[in-house]
């Protein structure tokens, strides 16, 4: 999943604490750079998934890394360097949701009307646009139709990285509500595509 | 449709990989009776799952431009914390020294202008102070001015009197002492007077014992209690002295009797 990078001798083997570690205490931009290279690919997909918006998502990436780079000092290394990402990111993007919401506000109805048109979560194509070979798959329609919380929490367990409990501390709701939630979803794209599909159930992948 | 959304649920969970082997086994069993509906989940889970791991065609991070971003924050910070240490409304006013006194004119003008109200006040009440059942003293707006010399000679007549009178608590002070020096003297002298008399009035009892005595033994003849009461004036405190004792044979007296015993029966 992650692109190979070219990375300096003695910090691309190195376990992310220890790249926290070394550039905490001595704002070491190398291994932060490893780092955040070892992470930025995976960072970019998710937040571009969830938002819809490739554009948003590279800037979003942006903000993300700024945010280690600013915040690196209130980092636990006792809890996995990935959880602390992923939850920056989701701030992130939930951050970025709200100011699209203000924006909408805080316009007349015709320009609020053309930026909801412009919100991902309102216009599958966006996202599809990400995925062009694939464009009349369904279930990436659906996928694209549902919240940007659901996405993000598919993206998070089928990543394989995080377990319920690690989501759960990303998105600080409990375990059992991100279970529940999770299958839900499931079951939901699962009815939607058997409807869209006329009760066959067919689905393509 | 509960029951199928549950189930479906269930089945997620198994194509997930969640659950024991008891549980996987049942699920796998229930798949088995309704394999169209399975794989629909399973194309849900697959789709799914391929959809997440499918790369982004991103740009890669851009370094410099993160790098300026922090530089331009440190700096702004920089900026902001060197402007809030100099600018005076953050540190408030500078230090202020004590001032000399007198250099500002205007408190000189405000404590003329507060002394001059006091007096205006003040000249407007008329205070009175009784200094006694005849004496009063008045002083403000009204007030009899006349009766200040007046007052002052019976302030004067006043303390002469004082005066005097201190004088004379003094003297009748000394006079006390002296008066009592001489109580104390004349006390002495009563006690040791008192002390004198009672030695003569004893000795002079003492004295009349004997002269009895003599008389008894010259006359034989012995007088009752009464009787001696009687003739000396006063009680008898200790044995008289009486005679040997006479034999039996001779008929005693009622008074022999009485000096016998030492009662009167």
């Amino acid at each position: 999943m992650a692109a190979s990078f070219a990375v300096p001798t003695g910090t691309e083997n190195a376990s992310d604490r220890d790249l926290m570690t070394r550039f905490t205490k001595n704002r070491d931009r190398q291994a932060f750079e490893v780092l955040a290279r070892r992470w930025d690919a995976r960072v970019v997909a998710f937040l571009a998934k969830a938002c819809g918006d490739l554009d948003s998502a590279e800037d979003l990436r942006q903000e993300v890394f700024l945010r280690v780079y600013r915040y690196a000092d209130r980092y636990d290394p006792r809890y996995a360097f990935s959880t602390w990402l992923f939850r920056i990111a989701c701030n992130v993007r939930k951050t970025w949701a709200r100011g699209q919401v203000r924006r909408i506000e805080t316009t007349g109805w015709e320009d609020g009307a053309e930026a909801m048109a412009r919100m991902p979560d309102s216009a599958p194509g966006a996202l599809e646009r990400l995925t062009q070979g694939e464009a009349r798959d369904r279930l990436r329609g659906e996928i694209a139709r549902l919240e940007p919380d659901e996405r993000e929490l598919l993206l998070l367990r089928f990543e394989r990285e995080f377990g319920f409990r690690e989501i759960a501390e990303i998105q600080e709701i409990p375990e059992t509500t991100v279970k529940s939630r999770f299958y839900r979803i499931l079951e939901k794209l699962k009815v939607e595509l058997g409807e869209s599909d006329g009760g066959k159930g067919k689905v393509t992948s | 449709m509960k029951q199928d959304s549950e189930r479906d649920q269930r089945w997620m969970a198994y194509l997930m990989g969640e659950g024991d082997p008891d549980e996987r086994a049942a699920v796998e069993a229930e798949m088995r009776e309704d394999p169209e509906a399975a794989e629909a989940c399973r194309r849900v889970v697959a789709g799914v799952e391929k959809w997440t791991g499918e790369a982004v065609p991103a740009a890669s991070l851009d370094f410099e431009a993160l790098y300026a971003c922090v530089e331009e924050e440190e700096t702004a910070q920089r900026d902001k914390m060197l402007e809030l240490v100099s600018a005076p409304q953050w540190c408030g006013p500078p230090m202020s020294l004590p001032r000399r006194a007198g250099s500002n004119p205007w408190v000189w003008v405000a404590g003329v202008a507060a002394s001059a109200l006091l007096v205006f006040a003040l000249a407007q009440v008329q205070f009175t102070v009784r200094l006694g059942e005849k004496t009063t003293l008045q002083w403000g707006r009204g007030a009899d001015t006349a009766d200040l010399t007046a007052l002052r000679t019976q302030l004067e007549t006043v303390a002469s009197e004082a005066h005097e009178s201190r004088l004379a608590a003094q003297s009748a002070s000394t006079q006390i002492q002296t008066v009592s020096q001489r109580n104390s003297m004349m006390q002495e002298e009563f006690r040791q007077a008192t002390a004198g008399l009672a030695w003569m009035q004893r000795a002079e009892s003492q004295q009349r014992y004997r002269d009895v005595e003599t008389l008894m033994r010259l006359t034989g003849v012995y007088p009752s209690a009464n009787e001696w009461t009687e003739a000396s004036g006063e009680t008898r405190r200790q044995p008289f002295p009486f005679p040997e004792k006479k034999k039996e044979s001779e008929p005693s007296s009622p008074d022999t009797r009485i000096m016998k015993t030492g009662k009167e029966y």
